[in-house]
């Protein structure tokens, strides 16, 4: 099980530059600013925090993987070894997922009182991870430096949250959902204020498969093209 | 050659970045306050306005933070190029190079701190006031600076340190939530006395003089630790 260790390597990896120790300090500051906030107001916030931050960390802190994996040589021994290409991005999507899944189900079972569809949480944050963590990658891949990806990754959410707006019922324009975060605004916001209609839960499911898919090949194309061909190269 | 001016480009661009950014902060938060204002009342009789005064106490620290972590990556950056180490043979002091870095984006925020309590226009602005506080505020920058250098041992770390430094906006909240005397253990975070002493400003509870000079106090002291700290680290 080739991958199963690259996915153990990724987690204590993470473990070791801290990914856990932050994000434990982030969910106790989400868990306090939910806790002032009055019961019934906590779900509806609490969906556009967990849609915005824990479910997609994985977008922020696989640049900061990959370019220190650069930096360090670490690439080009990987493929070296009989690891694949696609067996590499699983085990990074898997690692980081878990560290998704875990801040965002404490947060929940900590502030939340009412009713929560926790099957549709957890499936809807493991695919907003997923989904945005190769679209991190593929960034990652085409770009040189921590500041640029701090300033593309900028542009790139202050576009994707835009579909918040709908989230909040000021507009049902169709126009947000060809974003690929209207489904997981859409399945996690449904599982903590009572559910989720079995159209949008069907839409939701067949975006998230359109956008995992071209994510994979987007992200594995431009690693291939910018990374392993510049390896070659050396 | 090329390859040089490519990497200038790219610093310039961050220049630009650096400049522009707090506009868009500005604009957004224009926008999103009577926005949330509105639908918070609407659908929840939730009334923002009564809050404005703490949003604003928290708004004027956002800008020197996001100075700091950029220049905070910037330097992690040098350090992992190695240039720190030939800086440090010239006769320029560990506290002097911070200072050097910060200095500039320090003014630049309080400039734009101004600008944006007129902008925003959410509370009647006392400048007289507010200029000790927002001078207080852009310790911000070299606080996350420092917390930067010194627990980020590279750039993944500096991911993971610039996210974990949000415990620092915990205290504002903190302070602004519970009446107990509890709530002066969040003294200990420099930034809880920013809020508290823009907030005295209006309401004129608490003794303003106070919080200011014990930020000063705790900012001083965690400033002063940390760059010891980095001294030792890089010697």
């Amino acid at each position: 099980m080739r991958i199963l260790t690259a996915f153990k390597q990724d987690l204590k990896f993470q473990f070791r530059h801290k990914f856990y120790h932050a994000y434990l300090i982030v969910s106790i500051i989400y868990i306090a600013l939910l806790l002032s906030l009055p019961g019934d107001l906590r779900p509806f916030i609490a969906g556009i925090i967990i849609f915005s931050d824990p479910a997609m960390v994985g977008f922020f802190f696989i640049s900061a993987i990959i370019l220190l994996e650069k930096g360090d040589r670490i690439l080009e021994s990987l493929f070296i070894t009989p690891l694949k290409l696609e067996e590499y991005i699983i085990a990074k999507l898997t690692s980081l997922g878990v560290l998704s899944l875990v801040t965002s189900l404490i947060i929940v079972l900590i502030t939340i009182e009412t009713r929560v569809n926790y099957l549709l949480l957890i499936i809807g944050v493991i695919l907003t991870a997923a989904t945005f963590t190769l679209f991190g990658l593929a960034i990652t891949a085409w770009i040189k430096t921590v500041n640029q990806f701090l300033i593309v990754s900028t542009l790139f959410s202050m576009i994707a949250v835009l579909p918040v707006i709908g989230y909040l019922g000021l507009t049902d324009s169709w126009i947000f959902y060809l974003w690929p975060s209207q489904p997981a605004l859409l399945m996690i916001g449904g599982a903590l204020n009572g559910g989720i209609s079995s159209y949008h839960l069907i839409y939701s499911l067949i975006a998230f498969g359109i956008w995992l898919y071209l994510g994979l090949n987007w992200s594995r194309s431009w690693f291939y093209k910018y990374i392993i061909l510049k390896i070659g190269d050396k | 050659m090329l390859k040089g001016d490519f990497k200038n480009i790219s610093r310039d661009f961050m220049l630009l970045f650096i400049l522009v950014s707090p506009a868009i902060i500005a604009i957004a938060f224009s926008l999103i306050i009577p926005f949330a204002d509105m639908i918070l009342a609407a659908e929840l009789g939730f009334q923002l306005s009564e809050h404005y005064i703490f949003i604003m106490a928290f708004i004027i620290m956002l800008v020197p933070m996001m100075y700091g972590m950029m220049i905070g990556f910037i330097i992690l950056e040098e350090r992992d190029e190695n240039i720190l180490s030939y800086l440090f043979v010239t006769p320029l002091s560990k506290a002097e190079y911070i200072l050097y870095r910060t200095g500039l984006a320090m003014v630049m925020s309080t400039a734009f701190n101004i600008f944006i309590l007129y902008f925003l226009d959410i509370v009647e602005v006392r400048l007289l006031q507010s200029l000790p506080v927002l001078l207080l505020s852009t310790l911000n920058a070299i606080l996350l600076v420092l917390i930067i250098l010194v627990f980020a041992e590279n750039k993944v770390e500096g991911f993971a340190v610039t996210k974990g430094s949000g415990i620092l906006f915990v205290a504002p909240l903190i302070g602004y939530l519970f009446e107990t005397n509890f709530r002066y253990l969040a003294g200990i975070l420099p930034p809880y006395w920013i809020s508290e002493s823009f907030i005295s400003i209006y309401t004129g509870q608490g003794n303003y003089i106070f919080y200011l000079l014990a930020g000063l106090l705790v900012y001083g002291s965690w400033i002063y630790l940390l760059t010891r700290k980095f001294s030792r680290m890089i010697s």
